[in-house]
């Protein structure tokens, strides 16, 4: 039977209401930057509802790199590049909620345009959410002193998707946040993220496992057009 | 304590508190599951339940929170063996002290549809498998910690279904007063209460002092002497992660305000100790349970978890998800084509209506099959609650049984074959019923001849135990123009049955005008006098602007619209609809580029994906030309100018999906038109669409679809989450010669490779397309696929050069 040591036990918390990164929304809409009218006003008709809908949340938990090893939870060589030179590591889970989903098919009912763009400002949301719970760790950890990395998520790279379960179970995400995993490895919610960040006492990046080792190298947009989320 | 005297006791009882808690002082490691304890340390966990015996717990929940089948998978130890084993523990601790064994389910950690992928009936037989192993030697069930109203539905259905214990309904709510998955407080009562639960309370997530206030709105949702019982945290957590933030003492202080709530039973959950329970012996002393009658009349309410309608005065119930003179939907039933009736759904939730009617009982269609895939598709995109309206007791416990809250049927009669058939399953669901005052013997006449039926509906649904809340009777409206006596009869048997009787009342109202010139003046004034002589729920279009502006002008006219806000609200500003519209049409004009001809209004209005516009040029055009010369003259051009500018890289998807939207827009229209013809729609081929087993991103695919269907396919939508076999079925019922399957996850690809395979076995000659963002040309070749389509646009030259050949 295993057993973990926690430094900080899991927890949750709501995250504050969130504004709708707009050329987020766009660029994952497919949408050419500038925006044109039209579909900035298709971006702006879905949000409302959406922003009624989602209840952003976080929960995390941290404990030592050698614990979350112990755990069966880094898989793979990318991971562990990402926590070179850490102590511990960070488990981050965010979610919008189901209600999310909910607007989303409510939005496309009838209407394939307004169904693509509640999607992809869904989506920019809960990158929104991640990013407003990421910040809310750095300040946590930079009042102890320590430092964090990035946020690595599983399916990045050659960390397989199929840590999903253990993450969420080790996070107890199904509790705390209502997130639970399918039998696919998917986060359902469908807008929920999961993260791992490494926590050093010095200053860190952690390590981007780079277009080379994504799923999605042959067929990104942004590949494509030269750019790599990296930019972002 | 017997358990027939569990809720006659005269004091407050008291419950356990945290068996977690425990575990982890006894030095169980996060990560370990605590159920299994029950077969490797029993002596520890008999020991804790005796603790709480000891502190005054009446009650004490078995250690199988977490025993479901998929949370036991990989442990070594099945369902079985665990459960007996726990109520064994439980049993040796209370023996002594008479206290009683409380079977403990949580949730199963998997989503439900419409979210997640679990269905209803395997959740019901997940918890169904639970409640066999244990409910023999257990007092009763204890389902706690539920945030999802849906699995607490399976939850009770599971224990009404395998035992006859009573059983208590537990949820666990956020500070907002909703839960993770924006139940209502009262949605959970209304609905918790109507699948039988016993006795309904909240547990965890918060301390006592937080959830007094949510306490008290659920003693307010419930008759004054239903069972309501807390099991709150030890306060919140602390800020660092080390536990909960109040001792025993604190948490006895702030219990103490529930006294005042007349609970039946009190504990604690996370964070609470045998010390915590001992605390409450004293709070409790004296703590008579139940609370004072109300002196308001007990209110009637509708709900789905996130919505709940509480019919006090005029409530607007939508009339249109009804086939009876309406072809076009009575051909979306035929084809099973449920996006025309989300439609009308969502048109109608726009448009004000508070409930909405669901009436598919076109002819030649399976109405049980059809009621469930109804209700469960309307649910995912509407939060209204819904009023099943079928005769055929098939169908609507299809419906009943899939429904999320508590529905209302429509209906019963005097008859009594179909009180003995219907009112039971009412009261099983936990469904508020509509009775029409006819019987065997037609429609009285009089209004003493309808009364007296209705009186016959009242007592039987109440001798079926339904509550006299949720007891509607329809005194049904004749049409004016066959029977212009009966009009009077109809609203002087309303007026009777809401004053003498106590029962809610319903009409259908637009029937008044049937075979009559202008119906909305006739429907108006019927509407209005049938306000006024009572009427509850109202089922009318709630797009027809009068009759909504009557609804609200008698709010304000019988002061229940206070300072007539509500009504200001909506008509302060207001110009009415007729005045405002534009002229049809009114696009295009002669900028460069622009098409030009009789198509030219049409092809421009989509080309720049104006909706209004294109369904304003469509439905002009149709004036003229066939629906199949529209499509294959305008809209396909139209289409492919636009795709062709998508390939060209000269407008971005967002254009293309306007293009489409309009498109679409304009279909609604062109089915519309087809369906008045009734002949069927000319179709270039069949295609079955599905997103495969294990994937629930179907928002790719669904693109897909709309613009196949644009370019006059006729698409089977499958959705997501699609088994193999069901890809054959689909394409084996409907002939389909091409199959598009989408993945956007790694780890479904292995699921899209089967389904290949088992189509190119069961159905040679068939063809699949593949797409989704993971697959590459390569890859779609390695596992099987015919063609490979990078985006939608593909997709329809991929069908168009199959179909050619």
């Amino acid at each position: 039977m295993e057993s973990v040591i926690f430094c900080d036990r899991p927890r949750a918390q709501t995250l504050p209401a969130l504004e709708l990164p707009m050329e987020e929304a766009a660029r994952r809409l497919g949408a050419a930057l500038p925006l044109d009218a039209q579909t900035a006003a298709l971006l702006q008709a879905v949000t409302p509802a959406l922003q009624q809908a989602a209840m952003p949340r976080m929960a995390w938990a941290s404990l030592p790199v050698a614990a979350l090893d112990d755990t069966g939870l880094l898989q793979g060589t990318d991971i562990l590049r990402h926590l070179n030179g850490c102590t511990h590591g960070v488990l981050l889970a965010v979610t919008l909620g189901p209600q999310a989903d909910a607007a989303i098919r409510r939005a496309g009912v009838g209407n394939v345009a307004r169904l693509a763009a509640a999607d992809a400002a869904a989506s920019a949301l809960a990158e929104a959410a991640a990013d407003a719970a990421e910040a809310a760790l750095r300040a946590e950890f930079a009042a102890r002193g320590l430092h964090l990395t990035g946020r690595y998520s599983p399916g990045y790279g050659d960390w397989p998707l199929a840590v999903q379960q253990k993450f969420c179970s080790l996070l107890d995400t199904p509790r705390l946040l209502g997130v639970s995993v399918s039998d696919a490895d998917l986060l359902l919610p469908r807008k929920s993220i999961t993260a791992l960040l490494g926590v050093s006492n010095t200053p860190v990046s952690g390590y981007r496992a780079g277009c080379a080792a994504c799923a999605l190298r042959h067929t990104c947009e942004l590949r494509k057009r030269g750019n790599t989320c990296a930019d972002l | 304590m017997q358990i027939c005297e569990l809720f006659t006791q005269p004091n407050t009882i008291l419950l356990d508190g945290g068996m977690g808690t425990m575990l982890q002082a006894a030095g169980l490691a996060a990560g370990e599951k605590p159920e299994l304890l029950n077969l490797t340390q029993p002596q520890l966990i008999e020991s804790i339940h005796a603790q709480y015996v000891k502190a005054g717990s009446r009650i004490i929940n078995t250690n199988t929170f977490g025993a479901s089948a998929k949370k036991l998978a990989g442990s070594g130890y099945t369902v079985e063996q665990v459960v007996p084993a726990a109520v064994a523990n439980a049993r040796r601790a209370c023996a002594d002290a008479g206290a009683l064994v409380a079977l403990d389910i949580g949730p199963l950690g998997e989503l439900l549809e419409p979210a997640g992928t679990l269905t209803l009936e395997q959740a019901v037989a997940e918890f169904a498998r639970i409640v066999r192993a244990g409910a023999a030697d257990a007092d009763l069930v204890f389902l706690e910690t539920f945030t999802d109203l849906y699995e607490l539905k399976a939850a009770l259905l599971a224990v009404k279904e395998n035992c006859s214990l009573p059983v208590l309904a537990s949820m666990s709510f956020e500070p907002t007063g909703r839960t993770f998955t924006g139940c209502t407080v009262e949605s959970f009562a209304a609905t918790a209460r109507g699948l039988g639960a016993d006795a309904i309370g909240f547990n965890c997530s918060l301390g006592p002092a937080e959830i007094y206030p949510l306490a008290q709105r659920l003693a307010d949702a419930l008759p004054a002497d239903f069972p309501i019982f807390v099991k709150p945290n030890a306060g919140l957590p602390r800020a660092d992660g080390s536990g909960y933030d109040i001792g025993p003492q604190s948490f006895a202080l702030q219990m103490k305000p529930y006294r005042s709530l007349g609970l039946f039973a009190a504990g604690g959950c996370c964070g609470t100790t045998p010390q915590f329970i001992a605390a409450l012996n004293k709070v409790f002393e004296g703590c008579v349970p139940g609370r004072p009658e109300k002196k308001a009349p007990a209110q009637s309410v509708l709900c789905s978890p996130v919505r709940c309608v509480t019919v006090d005065g005029v409530t607007v119930v939508g009339e249109r998800i009804n086939p009876t003179g309406k072809k076009r939907l009575q051909q979306a039933l035929r084809e099973g084509d449920m996006d025309h009736i989300l439609a009308l759904a969502v048109q109608q939730a726009d448009a004000g209506a508070a409930v909405l009617d669901v009436n598919v009982g076109a002819p030649g269609v399976n109405e049980p099959d059809l009621m469930e895939a109804a209700v469960r598709a309307i649910q995912s995109v509407c939060d209204l609650p819904l009023q099943l309206d079928s005769t055929n007791p098939a169908a609507l416990e299809r419906g009943l049984r899939v429904y999320n809250g508590k529905p209302i049927v429509n209906s019963v009669n005097g008859e009594q074959a179909v009180l003995d058939a219907i009112l039971p399953l009412c009261k099983k669901y936990g469904a508020a019923v509509v009775g029409l005052t006819l019987d065997e013997h037609g429609i009285p006449e009089s209004a003493e001849g309808r009364f007296a039926i209705a009186e016959r509906i009242r007592n039987a649904a109440l001798a079926a135990g339904i509550a006299p809340e949720d007891v509607y009777i329809d005194c049904l409206t004749l049409t004016a123009s066959a029977q212009q006596q009966a009009v009077v009869e109809t609203l002087k048997a309303l007026h009777r049955c809401k004053n003498e009787l106590g029962v809610r009342t319903v009409l259908g109202v637009s029937n008044i005008s049937f075979g009559l010139p202008c119906r909305p003046f006739l429907n108006t004034a019927f509407f209005t006098l049938a306000m006024g002589a009572g009427l509850d729920l109202a089922i009318i279009n709630p797009s027809s602007e009068e009759m909504m502006a009557a609804a609200a002008a008698f709010d304000v006219l019988t002061a229940r619209d206070k300072q007539s806000v509500r009504y200001i609200a909506k008509y302060a500003g207001y110009t009415p609809v007729a005045a405002a519209a534009p002229a049809a049409g009114q696009v295009g004009g002669a900028c460069a580029g622009e098409a030009v001809g009789e198509y030219a209004t049409l092809i421009n209005a989509v080309r720049k994906g104006l909706r209004a516009d294109t369904v304003a040029a469509v439905s002009t055009l149709l004036q003229t030309k066939q629906p199949l010369q529209v499509v294959d003259e305008g809209l396909i051009p139209a289409l492919d100018a636009v795709g062709s500018g998508y390939e060209k890289g000269t407008l971005f998807l967002p254009q293309l999906l306007q293009a489409a939207a309009a498109a679409q827009g304009a279909f609604e229209v062109i089915r519309d038109a087809v369906a008045q013809t009734g002949t069927e729609q000319a179709e270039k081929g069949r295609i079955v669409m599905a997103t495969v087993k294990g994937d629930v991103h179907d928002i790719g695919k669904n693109i897909v679809k709309v613009i196949l269907e644009n370019y006059g396919y006729r698409v089977t939508d499958l959705g997501k989450d699609v088994p193999a076999q069901a890809v054959v079925e689909a394409v084996q019922r409907t002939g389909a010669a091409l199959v598009g399957l989408s993945a956007l996850m790694t780890t479904t690809l292995g699921a899209m490779e089967e389904t290949i395979a088992l189509l190119h076995r069961e159905c040679p000659g068939v063809a699949v397309m593949v797409g989704g963002a993971v697959l590459t040309p390569e890859y779609a070749k390695t596992i099987g696929a015919d063609y490979y389509a990078k985006d939608a646009k593909q997709a329809a030259d991929i069908a168009k050069e199959y179909f050619a050949r």
